[in-house]
């Protein structure tokens, strides 16, 4: 039994996915405003087909979190921290060794591989989007992710995100995946694909794990955290926290929640757990 | 034995002489067995020279067994000159001889016998060819009474109104389930798979469903557990899984879990109408680790019932537990002692994943069921009362286990077709018919046509043998041997009880005669505190040694192996679990032969856990009941109950007396020691197993266990081996002890002293044919007794 190498890979995989391969080149694109749902795959009435066939190919998220607004989002984006931390305005995306790039390069093959391109399209019609995308989807070699600066709506609804991502990394396309994203948390997946050290400091997460199917709670977030000005949120997969104190539940949509009430049946000391995690996290700022 | 054969040889010239009996008597019993005292309730004063009544025959033969035995007179009293002892033994003998042999002629015993609970249950399933593991018309039924340890006594099986009525609901529990025409019913396929076994969870899509914890996360087909198994039949159950995760980075002790074990599936059954009594585990599989692998299991569902899997040995406790406790160990972001989101484990730890379940059926071999085509062949379209006749006839003649004559039938052909005229049903009809005849005398009792004691004929020889060896009713080939009256020859019968005691069915005989020969049934009764006893819970030692000694039991039978191994013997049977209870090497996991360490203590029934927990009380050895046991069970000489106003032996709770120091109690009250002589030595002996049969050589405030000992007729010992070495020296008082037990239970009544010459002969017979159990079977099958009433 040849199993030697399979072992190797094994134990090599977690610390650094693409040892030894070439890292692909890495696209974001994110509307400025787009609501978690409103994809044609999350089950929308838009249309979508690009972003269709991107998610189809690759990986489609339930539960991303980015902020109230778009300024604090993309902030969140570029440092990979969040915003009480207000030390902190380096770019992490600099350190990870690719060549910087903008889409047009991207689309007519002039960069550099590897490259990353990062592109906001201003407003929030998912249409245009769709369209924007349609040349990047045929890039080969690429990690394409597609999100949103923020959401639409109130609360939950308002930082709630739709994500797709396609490319080399993913394993198991076509799914979609019901692990814990921050936007936080796009440059420690990208120095994870690199093999790169991040700033231990960093607030993200990789979830390159989520991108290639890991079954492995041990290597994912079991919270998300928000923040815009002085008013916070937290959640795990079921209730959300908020910094006045309100505690709610998340519908079956995940994007309405409703208060908890003491008659409602749900597990015992779930609040108390999100607010120790905020305690500690705001803590050690 | 041997020493009395050349008494009464030479003495039996001068038999006549010793008509001084009641001179003996006085000089050498009365004195503790008279006016003054009666030491163990017994009084001689008044015993005459001649036998006249039948209490007077059990005395003589009291007193005989005690001189015989050498038990009485005490050594400490004066004794008889061996010439006077050996002219009242003889003399006892002879008188005995010639009050018998008048007593076979006119004071045998009837007694008049129904089907005990066991017997009824074993013969519906006989009479229709019912799967009966799920389906107890009798569990209303009151409890058969015991009489000398065992529940077939006559004397004992005492029928109420109360029973009566139950009688008369199972028959019709019976008949609906016997009586079964009609079309083929329709299959049933139903499947779940995936993650929605169990109903979606917050998570990613999965086509598996974990189970986490060990039994308490049942899986099922949610459909089928609403709607239940429909009709009676055998179903096919299909169910993919894989072990994953087997090892983790959860520690085993954190989980409550054995990783090195392979991850077993079970999958059990169970009836929402019938509730939890109902709940049996059906099957087990062993999960390979790696690719999902698809198990299937074959077996018959009664309706109302469904199934589920479940993890047989996975983590112990709960899920809530691994959330709150074990999680934080591992994660900082766990927080103990909070209830931490499932989907932080999920993934993580060692699971089984169910990948689908399905359940399809019913399958029938034939169709009809051939216990209802066996009575109602070809039932024609509109089946009339000719038909109707002939059915009841065909089910008479089996259901009465005798040919039936028009005149026995007469009533039961009246009732059911007045009931079909009335009704126009033919098969409520039919349904009515049968529950006539199961609540018939002939049906429920043993069939006893005549008050004078004579030989049995051929069908009732049939039943006797039936009921001795499988607890039912005789098979198409015995009835055919007493249609033949070939049963009455004596090669046919040895021939016949050879092939019911190779047949599955004996498995009854063990059950029963072993199960209450040797009490089994009362293990778990008194069972252990759960805080202290852990691995007796959770590996079941009670059933492990249960089935061990029911095993050996099995293995004497069906080798015709040497009853002495009852005593000693140099293996036993067991499971990985209970022989790391017993500290010995297992190489397997489930039952099987395992040789014994040439100096252990384990050989023999003594050592079976079994015996040893059943004589204890759940907290302490209790070295009385142990003994009582030896003299009952194995000795045959059980000692006379004590006195109803006695105070027990206050127990040592601060546990600074030995447990002899307490027995010792017993010595400074006459009476008492009058019986505990004989009982404590052999229940001290065995002090070094505690009450859950474990060895320890010292007690727990650490006091060292003195085993030694002296038995009644001075006999010095050492412990469980000195015990085992008394036991085997004499081989034909533990002959005599279980000739006569399996005689009660054969005959289904008390043992007379008319059936002594009988036993006797036996236990003579026994050393030619090598002590072997089948061989015992088959004398007590060719006595006297057995084939006569």
């Amino acid at each position: 039994m040849n199993k030697l190498p399979f072992i190797l890979l094994f134990f090599l995989f977690p610390y650094s996915a693409y040892a030894g391969k070439v890292a692909p080149n890495v696209v974001i694109v994110l509307n400025e405003s787009a609501r978690a749902d409103s994809f044609g795959c999350y089950g929308s009435e838009n249309k979508t087909p690009v972003l269709d066939a991107i998610a189809a190919k690759g990986v489609y998220f339930r539960f991303v979190w980015s902020s109230m607004d778009s300024k604090t989002s993309e902030q969140m984006l570029r440092s990979g921290h969040y915003p009480f931390r207000t030390e902190v305005k380096t770019d992490s995306f600099k350190s990870l060794g690719y060549h910087s790039s903008t889409i047009e390069q991207a689309i007519k093959g002039e960069a550099k591989p590897p490259f990353l391109a990062i592109h906001i399209l201003k407003g929030s019609s998912v249409k245009a989007l769709d369209n924007f995308v349609e040349p990047l989807a045929k890039l080969k070699d690429t990690l394409l992710i597609i999100s949103s600066l923020t959401g639409s709506g109130e609360s939950n609804s308002a930082v709630s995100v739709p994500m797709v991502i396609s490319g080399p990394p993913v394993l198991n396309p076509g799914r979609e995946c019901w692990d814990l994203i921050n936007i936080t948390d796009f440059s420690p997946t990208l120095a994870e694909i690199v093999g790169r050290d991040i700033d231990r400091k960093h607030d993200g997460k990789s979830f390159l794990p989520s991108l290639q199917d890991s079954d492995d709670p041990f290597q994912k977030r079991n919270w998300i955290y928000t923040q815009s000005g002085g008013s916070w949120m937290i959640r795990d997969w079921e209730n959300v926290l908020y910094s006045d104190g309100n505690f709610t539940r998340i519908s079956e949509d995940n994007l309405s929640t409703e208060k908890v009430k003491k008659t409602d049946k749900i597990a015992p000391h779930r609040k108390e757990r999100l607010e120790m995690l905020v305690n500690r996290l705001r803590d050690k700022s | 034995m041997k020493c009395l054969l050349t008494i009464l040889i030479l003495f039996v010239s001068v038999a006549s002489r010793a008509e001084d009996l009641p001179g003996f008597l006085t000089e050498y019993c009365v004195r503790c067995h008279g006016p003054e005292k009666q030491k163990a309730d017994r009084r001689f004063d008044g015993v005459e020279n001649k036998i006249t009544t039948v209490d007077q025959a059990e005395h003589f033969q009291e007193i005989l067994d005690q001189l015989n035995l050498a038990e009485m007179p005490p050594e400490d009293e004066d004794q008889p000159s061996p010439k006077e002892l050996a002219e009242v033994i003889v003399f006892l003998t002879a008188s005995l001889k010639v009050a018998r042999e008048q007593a076979q002629t006119s004071g045998g015993q009837i007694t008049l016998r129904r089907l005990n609970r066991v017997e009824y249950l074993n013969t519906v399933r006989d009479l229709f060819s019912m799967w009966m593991a799920d389906f107890d018309p009798t569990t209303t039924f009151p409890k058969d009474d015991s009489v000398e340890g065992f529940d077939n006594v006559g004397s004992g099986l005492v029928t109420s109104d109360y029973l009566l009525q139950n009688y008369l609901e199972a028959a019709g529990k019976v008949a609906d389930k016997a009586i079964r025409p009609g079309p083929k019913p329709e299959m049933i396929n139903m499947r779940s798979e995936g993650d929605e076994i169990q109903g979606k969870d917050h998570g990613n899509r999965r086509d598996f469903t974990r189970i986490f914890i060990k039994d308490r996360q049942p899986l099922g087909i949610t459909q089928l557990l609403k709607r239940r198994i429909r009709e009676d039949g055998e179903y096919v159950i299909r169910v993919k899984a894989r072990a994953w995760n087997r090892k983790s980075r959860y520690k085993d002790e954190d989980l409550r879990y054995n990783s090195d074990e392979a991850m077993r599936m079970s999958i059990s059954i169970e009836s929402k109408s019938l509730g939890k009594t109902s709940h049996r585990i059906v099957k087990e599989f062993e999960v390979p680790d790696g690719e999902p692998t698809e198990f299937e299991h074959r077996l018959w569902l009664e309706s109302g019932f469904a199934f589920q899997v479940h993890w047989a040995n996975g983590p112990n406790g709960s899920t809530k537990r691994i959330m709150r406790k074990v999680l934080p160990k591992y994660t900082d972001d766990a927080i103990y002692p909070l209830r931490n989101p499932k989907q932080m484990y999920a993934g993580s730890g060692p699971e089984l994943q169910v990948y689908s379940i399905e359940i399809e059926g019913p399958f029938y071999d034939e169709w009809p069921l051939p216990g209802f085509s066996r009575y109602f062949p070809d039932p024609p379209e509109k089946p009339d009362t000719t038909y109707l006749d002939a059915s009841m006839r065909r089910l008479a003649q089996r259901t009465f286990r005798s040919p039936v004559d028009d005149e026995t039938i007469a009533p039961y052909l009246e009732l059911t077709r007045q009931y079909f005229e009335g009704n126009g049903d033919f098969w409520a009809a039919a349904k009515y018919g049968v529950r006539a005849l199961l609540t018939s005398p002939n049906f429920l009792y043993h069939v006893e046509a005549d008050e004078e004691p004579r030989s049995l004929n051929a069908w009732e020889l049939a039943s006797r043998l039936s009921y001795f060896l499988w607890s039912s009713m005789p098979d198409d080939e015995l009835f055919a041997c007493a249609a033949d009256s070939s049963l009455l020859k004596p090669e046919v019968l040895r021939q016949q009880a050879e092939r019911m005691l190779s047949d599955k069915r004996s498995d009854s005989f063990v059950e029963n005669f072993a199960g209450q020969w040797l009490q089994l049934r009362k293990l778990g009764e008194m069972p252990p505190d759960p805080a202290n006893h852990k691995a007796y819970f959770e590996d079941n030692l009670e059933d492990a040694m249960k089935k061990e000694t029911l095993l050996f039991f099995s293995k004497l039978l069906e080798q015709n192996g040497s009853i002495l191994s009852f005593i000693d013997s140099d293996y036993t049977f067991l499971n990985k679990a209970l022989a790391r209870h017993y500290g010995i090497p297992h190489p397997g996991n489930d039952f099987q032969k395992v040789s014994l360490p040439a100096a252990g203590p384990r050989g023999g029934l003594l050592g079976h856990g079994s015996i040893l927990t059943l004589t204890s009380n759940g907290v302490e050895t209790q070295p009385v009941v142990r003994g009582v046991w030896i003299l009952e069970n194995l000795l045959g000489t059980p000692p006379n109950p004590p006195p109803p106003d006695i105070d027990p032996l206050e127990p040592d709770t601060r546990g600074v007396t030995t447990m002899r120091e307490l027995m010792e109690k017993h010595r400074e009250n006459a009476t008492c020691y009058e019986c505990h002589r004989k009982i404590d030595p052999l229940g001290l002996g065995m002090e070094n197993f505690d009450h859950v049969g474990s060895w320890r050589d010292r007690y727990q405030k650490k006091s060292l266990i003195d085993s030694e000992g002296e038995m009644a007729d001075g006999t010095k010992f050492s412990g469980v081996e000195g015990i085992r070495a008394y036991l085997l020296d004499r081989p034909e008082q533990f002959t005599h002890c279980l000739t006569e037990k399996l005689m009660v239970y054969s005959l289904g009544r008390r043992i007379g002293f008319t059936d002594r010459d009988d036993i006797d002969d036996i236990v003579k017979a026994m050393p030619a044919k090598n002590y072997g159990l089948r061989e015992l079977i088959q004398e007590i099958v060719m006595s006297k007794p057995f084939q006569s009433k």
